[in-house]
C-alpha cells in the first residue's frame, strides 16, 4: 500500500490475535461478574442496549480510553495546547486536571496551515461575521442564502472546472444527505471497501443496491459491474437505473491515493457515474491544489460528482458538492440537508472563499503557491525521515497522511500515551475503525509545520519506536526512504 | 474516523454474491428466520449463471477469520491448550478432554451468541449468530470449511488417543455431530423449536 504494507508478517498476527483473545477472556469475566453483582435499576424495561453489542466499547475501547477525544485549548496550529485528563477508571468519565501540555501538532488535518489565524483570511471573516452574524438561523432555500455563499459556490465551481458548486453546513451529512438523492431506487452504487463511513452512512440511507469491491482495484469493479449489469437487480432482474461508483481521492486511514485513471475507464466503458470524495485530497493534492484530478492528469469532466470537505485543507467546517448544472439544480431542489439543514455560517463561508482566493492567488500573493509547495516538501521530507527510521508507513508520496503500523492493540496504547507524554499530539485507530490486526498511528502533516518540528518529531519517533519497539518497516522501508521525490533543502 | 471493511488478500472464489447491505433486505430482517420445518431457501454458489463474483465482505466481526493467519492461531491455541492438558493427564484422554471443552466454547461462541460488538453496526447482525455472520452468510468458503474440520479432526484425534472404547467415544461423537449439524449449510438461520430465535 504505498510506501507501507498493511498485512502484519504472521509472527505479529499471532501476537495481536493472543492480544485480543486475553482482552476477549478478561471482559467475558468481568461481565459475568457485573451480572450477578449489578442491581437491575428499571424493573420490567428491556434493556436500552444490547450488552453484546456495547462489548467492544465496554471491554476493550475504556481500558484506553485516555487515547482518544482527548479536548485542546486554542486553535491547532503546528503546536497545540492538550489539557491533561485524570488516569483511567474503569468507565468513569475523565476530568480535565487544568495543567496543560503543550504538544507538537500531528493529528490536525491542517494540511495547508489555516488553522490559525491568517493575515489575509482572518480580518475577512470578522468582517463578514459583523456583516452576516454568527448563525443565519435558516435552512439554504428559505432564508439561508447570503452573496457570501452564492460567490464561493461560483468561485469553487470554477476551481474546480465543474459548472456549479452547492455547499452543505457539515462535510458528514455532504455525503450522507446527498447520496441517498442520487442512488434512488434501482441504483447501483459501487463503494470502494475503505470508503469513509459518511458514505457508509450515505449509501444505507440510500434506496438503491450497494456492492462493496476491493479496495483501489478497478478490475474487481469491473468483474463486479459486469456480473451486475448482467444479472440485472436483485430478484426481479430488471435492467438498473443507473450506476454509481463512490471512491475517494485520499483514504485518510491509508494515505492511500486512488487509481482514478482506472476507475475513469471502467466507468466510461460501462456508462457509469463517478462520486469522488476529495475529503483529504482538495486543497493538498495537485500542482494548484485542485485534487487528486490534476495530481494524476485526470479531466475533472470526467467525475460526475466531486464532493469535497472544508474543514481539512481550508480550515473551515462544511462540504460541498461540484457537478453539472443540472444536477446541482435537483440537489437544490431535493435534498434534505439544502432543504431543512442549517446554511453554512457566513464566517466560515468567507474563510474558505478567502483560503480558496488565497490558494489560487487571486489575493495578489503568493503565499498560496508557498503553502502548497510546502506542504509537499514536508510531507515527503517526512516520510522519508520515517521510512529511513524503519516503521511501516503507508500512504503514496505526495500525500500528507501518513500512517504508521502499530499493529498489536496494546502497543496503540502505549505508544499513544507515550506521544504524549513526550509532547507530540497524534491520532491513534483501532479496530473497528480499522481492520482486526491493522492498528495504526496516523499523522498528518501540515504546511506550517517547520523542518525544526518536523526534525524534532523525528527524533522522537525514534526514541519512542526504541521504546516500544514499532520498527515494522525492517529493511524494505530503509531502501524505499530515499525513492520518493527529491526534497529541496531548507 | 473512517469505517474500513477490507482485510489482507483473500483469494477469489467461484461464488456468486448477492448484495447483503439494503437495509431491510430480506436475509438480514429477523422476520425471516424460519422454524425447522421450512428453513430458509439458501443461495447455492452453483445455482447463479454468470462469473460467480464475490463483492467484498463488510462484516468486521467476522471478517478477520478470512486470512490464513486466523487459522494458524486457531490450530495453535488448540496444540497448546492439549500440550496444557497432557501435563496433567494421560495425552491421549487429553485430546477427548480439548476435544469436549472446544466444542462446548466454540459452541457457545459460533452457534450461540447472536449479534456484533461493533455498535457501529446498528443491531444489523442481532439475530444472526456469529456463525452466520462469516462471510456475510455465503455457505462452503474456505473459512467455513475449514472451521468445519475443525471439530471432525479433533473428534478422530480424540477418539484415536483413547483406542476407540465406547467410552468416551460415545461421548465424543455426540459433541461432533452437534457441532457439525450446526455447521452445516441447511441450518443457516434455522431456530430449532424457536430456541435462541431473540
Amino acid at each position: 500500500m504505498g510506501t507501507g504494507t498493511l498485512a502484519p508478517s504472521l509472527k505479529q498476527a499471532l501476537f495481536a490475535y493472543t492480544s485480543f483473545t486475553l482482552l476477549y477472556i478478561f471482559g467475558q469475566f468481568r461481565d459475568f461478574f457485573r451480572k450477578r453483582w449489578s442491581k437491575a435499576s428499571l424493573k420490567g424495561y428491556a434493556p436500552i442496549r444490547q450488552d453484546y453489542e456495547d462489548f467492544y466499547t465496554r471491554r476493550m475501547y475504556y481500558r484506553i480510553h485516555d487515547c482518544f477525544n482527548r479536548p485542546i485549548t486554542g486553535p491547532p496550529s503546528s503546536w497545540m495546547d492538550v489539557l491533561e485528563r485524570t488516569p483511567v477508571n474503569r468507565q468513569e468519565p475523565l476530568t480535565t486536571t487544568g495543567k496543560i501540555k503543550r504538544c507538537l501538532n500531528l493529528g490536525s488535518y491542517n494540511y495547508l496551515g489555516f488553522a490559525s489565524s491568517d493575515p489575509y483570511c482572518t480580518p475577512r471573516v470578522l468582517d463578514t461575521l459583523s456583516q452576516h452574524g454568527w448563525s443565519l438561523c435558516s435552512n439554504r432555500a428559505d432564508a439561508g442564502t447570503t452573496p457570501v455563499h452564492e460567490e464561493l459556490e461560483r468561485e469553487l465551481a470554477s476551481f474546480l472546472g465543474k459548472e456549479a458548486a452547492l455547499t452543505c453546513g457539515m462535510g458528514f451529512a455532504t455525503n450522507s444527505a446527498f447520496l441517498p438523492v442520487l442512488a434512488t431506487p434501482g441504483t447501483l452504487v459501487l463503494s470502494d471497501a475503505l470508503n469513509h463511513s459518511s458514505i457508509v452512512a450515505g449509501v444505507r440511507a440510500a434506496k438503491g443496491t450497494v456492492r462493496v469491491f476491493d479496495h483501489n482495484d478497478p478490475e474487481h469493479l469491473e468483474r463486479l459491474l459486469r456480473t451486475a449489469l448482467v444479472e440485472g437487480q436483485p430478484r426481479i432482474h430488471r435492467p438498473w437505473r443507473k450506476v454509481i461508483i463512490v471512491v475517494e481521492g485520499i483514504y485518510s486511514m491509508e494515505g492511500e491515493v486512488v487509481d482514478l485513471a482506472g476507475f475513469v475507464a471502467v466507468a466510461k466503458k460501462y456508462k457509469a457515474y463517478i462520486w469522488l470524495d476529495e475529503a483529504h485530497s482538495i486543497g493538498a493534492m495537485g500542482a494548484t491544489g485542485r485534487g487528486v484530478c490534476e495530481h494524476l492528469g485526470v479531466s475533472s469532466a470526467d467525475i460526475d460528482v466531486l464532493m469535497g470537505t472544508f474543514s481539512k485543507s481550508f480550515g473551515a467546517c462544511g462540504g460541498y458538492v461540484a457537478a453539472n448544472k443540472d444536477v446541482i439544480d435537483y440537489f437544490k431542489a431535493q435534498c434534505p440537508a439544502h432543504l431543512y439543514a442549517t446554511a453554512m455560517t457566513p464566517p466560515a463561508v468567507q474563510m474558505v472563499l478567502s483560503a480558496l482566493r488565497l490558494i489560487t492567488g487571486a489575493d495578489g500573493s503568493d503565499r498560496g503557491a508557498h503553502k502548497l509547495s510546502q506542504l509537499r516538501t514536508n510531507a515527503n521530507y517526512f516520510r522519508s525521515g520515517l521510512l529511513r527510521l524503519g516503521f511501516n508507513v503507508l500512504g503514496d508520496w505526495d500525500s500528507p497522511v501518513m500512517p504508521v503500523m502499530i499493529f498489536q492493540p496494546a502497543k496503540l496504547s502505549a505508544t499513544s500515551r507515550e506521544m504524549l507524554r513526550l509532547g507530540v499530539a497524534v491520532v491513534e485507530v483501532g479496530f473497528p475503525a480499522t481492520p482486526l490486526l491493522t492498528s495504526r498511528m496516523r499523522v498528518c502533516i501540515s504546511a506550517s509545520h517547520t523542518r525544526q518540528d518536523l526534525d524534532y518529531a523525528l527524533q522522537l519517533f525514534d526514541y519512542v519506536a526504541e521504546r516500544c519497539d514499532i520498527r515494522y518497516g525492517g529493511d524494505t522501508a530503509r531502501a524505499l526512504a530515499n525513492t520518493g521525490p527529491k526534497i529541496q533543502a531548507v | 474516523s473512517g469505517v474500513s471493511h477490507y482485510f489482507s488478500a483473500v483469494p477469489e472464489r467461484d461464488i456468486v454474491y448477492w448484495s447483503v447491505h439494503t437495509a431491510g433486505s430480506g436475509a438480514l430482517s429477523a422476520s425471516t428466520v424460519p422454524s425447522l420445518w421450512c428453513a430458509a431457501p439458501m443461495e447455492s454458489p452453483r445455482s447463479q449463471a454468470g462469473l460467480g463474483i464475490k463483492a467484498s465482505e463488510a462484516n468486521k466481526n467476522t471478517n478477520w477469520l478470512d486470512s490464513p493467519a486466523a487459522w494458524v492461531y486457531y490450530v495453535a491455541l488448540l496444540l497448546l491448550s492439549w500440550l496444557l492438558v497432557s501435563s496433567f493427564t494421560d495425552p491421549g484422554i487429553a485430546w477427548t478432554y480439548v476435544h469436549i471443552a472446544h466444542g462446548v466454547l466454540t459452541y457457545i461462541i459460533f452457534h450461540w451468541v447472536k449479534g456484533s460488538p461493533i455498535a457501529n453496526d446498528q443491531g444489523v447482525y442481532d439475530s444472526q449468530t456469529f456463525w452466520e455472520q462469516i462471510d456475510d452468510g455465503q455457505q462452503f468458503t474456505p473459512a467455513r470449511k475449514f472451521l468445519t474440520a475443525v471439530p471432525v479432526v479433533l473428534f478422530l484425534l480424540a477418539s484415536n488417543g483413547t483406542d476407540y472404547r465406547r467410552q468416551p467415544l460415545g461421548v465424543n461423537l455426540i459433541v461432533v455431530i452437534v457441532l457439525v449439524i450446526a455447521k452445516l449449510a441447511s441450518m443457516h438461520r434455522v431456530r430449532i423449536l424457536g430456541i435462541n430465535k431473540y
